[in-house]
């Protein structure tokens, strides 16, 4: 994994701005018993392994296959991802559904931050938190998406929702064609974090090894 | 089911079952205890028992089939709702302790495979937030009362920038529909300067994309922007309220029915607004 | 991915200079432990996630201005090149706001973190350990 690359580089070298910054941060409020050490360590190791796209693409996955639990999903989906298992946690309290059909699509920004449906999605891509993405998800938003290699046809309505408050967005992409004989594991597997925020739609056959941890 | 030794008064009887566990003690403890407090009556345990589905009933032990009564008896009593026990259920299966939910985690076996440590961990998570805390019911709560439904003609206000850091600049000063009412909520910006919670209703407002950028978009698309109510003035509907040609008489109707109206500033053109560059072809 | 479906234009640049397709996490491991820093004083009840959020927001706002008065408009619509880095002054703008709340909360106070911060730069640094497969530390 790239992170333990990056774990070996030179400890010759002199700390860089930020992480200074934030050993002192950390040693001191350890010290003063403010913070518990492995309080930190699990907290990244949560984000870093534990949460991730590959949540959200099991509720994709259970929606496309289970009609009740989809119709459940979209009206309360904090208390519907408890069913196969996932906590709604923090960013995950007031968490909302939004499902695409021919006729509307949907896309989700933060333009105030980065707020993001952590508990189905882990943390944001570092595109999504661009000021580039903030400011022309909601005045260009079939522009970005021709960014990300998709078209939108002009007879499909697009929806942007800006996170700007309490609520937490997921997409609920379209079921690709030609998934008709696949699993809901094998459906799980071709769930694009991409199309979970609606800036694509979940290809098929996949693109690429899917992108979700 | 005749024949079976069924359940019985709550006063043991000779053929009291024995407890196999200690989960099984507490149980008996808990639904006597309830019974106690009037909560429900022995009556309505049993028929709620006898309601259980066939299969499950036969399947099920004897306290397992308390269980079944006494979870069922608190829902529709309304003094735990099912989803509040689903979501701690998630949490648990997914090898948190009572006290503490991991975040996100998907179910896996309860191997232990957290180190004391590592619950500590999600205590910041706790169980509290599993549920949504406070958050989840002060959001269904009845007593605040909204100023808008779905449907509604708003305007989102020209506010200080410096104060009101949740209203996004983009719509401020625009018309837009009342999409959803999301219930309540604390009030940043009050909270977060240690002013009050404040609560009150929040709405995903609709925009149409022409009417907050021009040029050309294609009708239908749109922009929703969650805005609390303190953020948002009620659209003057002249035609409901019948204003007539007498201009003195009618301005103090107005001014009466709108309690709430600002003057409506037109929409300033951002200098951001379509300067875009085209991208570049690759 | 086929060049049709290439992502193009300041956002493509971004997602082409994630050196992991699917995005890492943390670009930096001084981001990991802020984000973990942040979010373990707010569940421990120091400061409210409204009172961070709120100055988080208002640390971005500060970043996207400068950088339209740096380099004019198009900088926030492309992420000019000459900003901070390709993934943005996010988690900068984030230590900022911990950093401020802390102090404002009285929790830690401007002298010793700078008091801090030199000690760690002036000390050699320990002999390096293989940090193996545990999460991202760096205290």
């Amino acid at each position: 994994m790239i992170h333990d690359d990056n774990h070996d580089h030179d400890h010759n070298a002199p700390d860089s701005g930020p992480t200074l910054r934030v050993k002192a941060l950390e040693t001191l409020l350890i010290e003063k018993g403010l913070v518990d050490p492995n309080a930190l360590d699990a907290l990244v190791d949560t984000y870093e392994h534990k949460v991730g796209p590959r949540n959200g693409a099991r509720v994709v996955a259970r929606a496309w296959t289970d009609p009740a639990f989809k119709a459940r999903l979209l009206d309360d989906a904090a208390v519907a991802i408890a069913e196969i298992g996932i906590a709604a946690g923090p960013q995950g309290e007031h968490l909302t559904v939004l499902e695409n059909t021919s006729t509307v699509h949907n896309m989700v920004v933060c333009t105030l931050c980065s707020c993001y449906p952590w508990p189905v999605l882990g943390l944001p891509p570092v595109w999504y938190k661009s000021a580039a993405y903030r400011s022309r998800a909601v005045s260009d938003p079939r522009g970005v998406l021709r960014e990300f290699g998709f078209e939108l046809p002009a007879g499909v309505e697009l929806r942007v929702w800006d996170s700007s408050a309490e609520l937490r967005y997921m997409v609920l992409p379209m079921r690709p064609s030609g998934t008709e004989q696949l699993g809901e594991d094998e459906l799980g597997a071709i769930v694009t974090r991409d199309s979970m925020i609606g800036t694509g739609v979940v290809p098929y056959p996949p693109a690429e090894p899917a992108a979700t941890k | 089911m005749g024949g079976m030794h069924g359940f019985g008064p709550v006063v043991p009887e000779r053929d009291e079952p024995v407890f196999h566990a200690e989960w099984e003690r507490r149980m008996f403890a808990i639904a006597l205890a309830m019974m106690g407090r009037r909560a429900f009556n022995v009556d309505e345990f049993r028929r709620t028992i006898e309601r259980m589905p066939p299969h499950h009933y036969l399947a099920a032990t004897y306290y397992e089939r308390w269980l079944y009564a006494l979870e069922n008896l608190l829902i529709e009593k309304g003094i735990v709702e099912r989803t509040e026990i689903d979501v701690v259920m998630a949490a648990v299966r997914a090898g948190a302790s009572p006290l503490r939910a991991p975040v996100g985690e998907p179910d896996r076996g309860s191997d232990g495979s957290d180190s004391p440590d590592a619950g500590k961990a999600q205590d910041s998570a706790g169980l509290s937030e599993a549920l949504g805390g406070g958050a989840r019911s002060l959001r269904y709560d009845q007593s605040y009362h909204p100023r808008f439904k779905a449907g509604d003609r708003v305007i989102a206000r020209n506010m200080n920038p410096e104060n009101h850091t949740r209203i996004p600049r983009y719509v401020r000063g625009h018309h837009g529909i009342v999409h959803r009412d999301w219930g309540v909520f604390v009030f940043p910006d009050t909270h977060a300067h240690g002013l009050g919670t404040k609560p009150q209703h929040c709405y995903a407002i609709e925009f149409d994309a022409h009417e907050l950028w021009g040029g050309d978009h294609p009708a239908g698309d749109r922009v929703y922007v969650d805005l609390w109510e303190d953020y948002l003035d009620a659209i003057l509907q002249t035609t409901a309220i019948g204003v007539k040609s007498r201009n003195g008489e009618s301005r103090k109707r107005l001014a009466k029915a709108v309690t709430n109206a600002r003057p409506v500033k037109p929409a300033r053109i951002r200098a951001i607004k379509n300067t875009a560059p085209k991208p570049p072809d690759a | 991915m086929t060049d049709a479906l290439k992502p193009r234009g300041d956002i493509g640049t971004l997602m082409a200079t994630a050196t992991d397709p699917a995005g890492a996490v943390f670009a930096e491991p001084w981001e990991a432990r802020a984000f973990a820093l942040a979010l373990t004083l707010s569940g421990d009840g120091q400061f409210s996630w409204d009172e961070f959020r709120e100055r988080l927001i208002a640390e971005i706002a500060r970043a996207d201005a400068e950088a339209v008065h740096d380099h004019g408009a198009s900088a926030i619509h492309t992420d000019h090149p000459a900003s901070d880095s390709p993934r943005g002054p996010y988690y900068e703008c984030w230590l900022a706001t911990l950093e401020k709340l802390l102090r404002e909360k009285a929790l830690l106070t401007g002298d010793e973190i700078e008091r801090r911060a030199a000690a760690i730069a002036a000390s050699p640094p320990a002999p390096t350990k293989s940090q193996g497969r545990g999460p991202i530390k760096i205290a």
